[in-house]
């Protein structure tokens, strides 16, 4: 923490336990100790603490878990695959059934990272089940069976 | 032992790779119980998290013998927090670059996240003012993760995170003045 951040906070919460409207300003001046920057600073936290914010003082956020529900389903096109069917369900993805529309139309095993999963660390450990070495994000492996296995990290990882 | 008792010891024991591993574990619990939850429930009721994420400690690590007890519980609530946070930025992104008209190409599904309580732009504020607040104060911006993203009390956070409690109001004061500035210098800045 910066120093200045860590005055700023420590002046803040005395004021805000002191609880004296009329001589918060006067305070915060001495606490400072003539530091213009420091005084603007803890006015800002203070304007920011009587501001009411619904997103910081409900529970708006906590219970917005409906974002658990998987978005991919049969007919959902990611990338150049489209989802045929659900065919299985692991710890960190989903497996659909999907059909390849390029370069060539065939059917595939596509595996789709869950949503909040992505960080690098475990996307890596998913790509991991893939064989190396592979030509592009988006490659397959070669049919060991009648379906192509695949992988695809979508959205790309952003953490 | 089950797996999330074994690396909540871990993590106890200062083992740093030991929280990576919790987060999907806590993630998959939730996402099962959030599924179980909606399938019984009418469409249009929230669902608690504060509920879920008890719910989901007591099946993966129990209340019975081997409970390491409240002491871990505090790692378990901070992983829960941590993937409620991405998760929800996650989702906040994926709407907004659909809304930008690019992004994915997807079909319109019309029960995902219709009831999330913040706009995607909202969330994604708060979620960068948050990541600000950590390089400051990593234990306000703790604090502020549980209130926030698993809908802990403040004096159910600071037992969790094992402060006092007047600590844990003066940490939740500050971390809410300092988002609720950051938020608002944004909009100025998005205004002018």
């Amino acid at each position: 923490m910066s120093s200045r951040e860590s005055e700023a906070a420590r002046i803040f919460l005395e004021v805000v336990e002191r609880n004296e409207c009329g001589q918060r300003a006067a305070f915060v001046r001495e606490a400072a100790g003539g530091d213009p920057l420091l005084v603007q600073r803890v006015d800002a936290l203070l304007k920011a603490h009587d501001e009411p914010n619904q997103l910081l003082d409900g529970d708006r956020l906590a219970p917005a878990l409906d974002v658990f529900k998987p978005t991919e389903r049969p007919g959902t096109v990611i990338g150049p695959y489209r989802l045929l069917e659900l065919i299985g369900e692991g710890g960190m993805g989903l497996v659909f059934m999907a059909e390849q529309e390029r370069p060539v139309r065939r059917k595939v095993a596509l595996k789709v990272l869950k949503p909040g999963l992505d960080s690098r660390q475990v996307v890596a450990r998913f790509e991991a089940e893939r064989p190396a070495p592979r030509p592009s994000r988006l490659a397959t492996r070669p049919p060991t069976s009648r379906l192509r296995p695949a992988t695809i990290t979508w959205p790309p990882p952003t953490h | 032992m089950s797996d999330v008792t074994r690396i909540l010891s871990a993590v106890e024991q200062g083992d740093p790779h030991a929280a990576e591993q919790l987060l999907p574990l806590v993630y998959e619990e939730l996402r099962k119980l959030a599924a179980a939850q909606m399938a019984a429930e009418a469409p249009g009721q929230t669902l608690q998290a504060t509920s879920l994420v008890h719910e989901a400690y007591l099946r993966l690590v129990g209340g019975s013998a081997g409970d390491p007890g409240w002491d871990n519980r505090g790692h378990f609530f901070a992983a829960a927090a941590e993937a409620m946070r991405r998760i929800l930025v996650e989702n906040a992104r994926h709407k907004r670059s659909q809304k930008a008209g690019h992004g994915r190409q997807r079909q319109p599904i019309d029960d995902v996240a219709a009831t999330v309580g913040a706009p995607p732009d909202d969330l994604l504020a708060v979620d960068e003012a948050l990541t600000k607040l950590e390089r400051e104060n990593e234990p306000a911006a703790e604090l502020a993760k549980l209130r926030l993203f698993t809908g802990l009390s403040v004096d159910e956070a600071a037992e969790s995170l094992r402060i006092p409690r007047r600590t844990g109001f003066r940490l939740w004061t500050y971390a809410r003045a300092f988002l609720q500035a950051e938020l608002a210098a944004d909009e100025a800045s998005a205004e002018t």
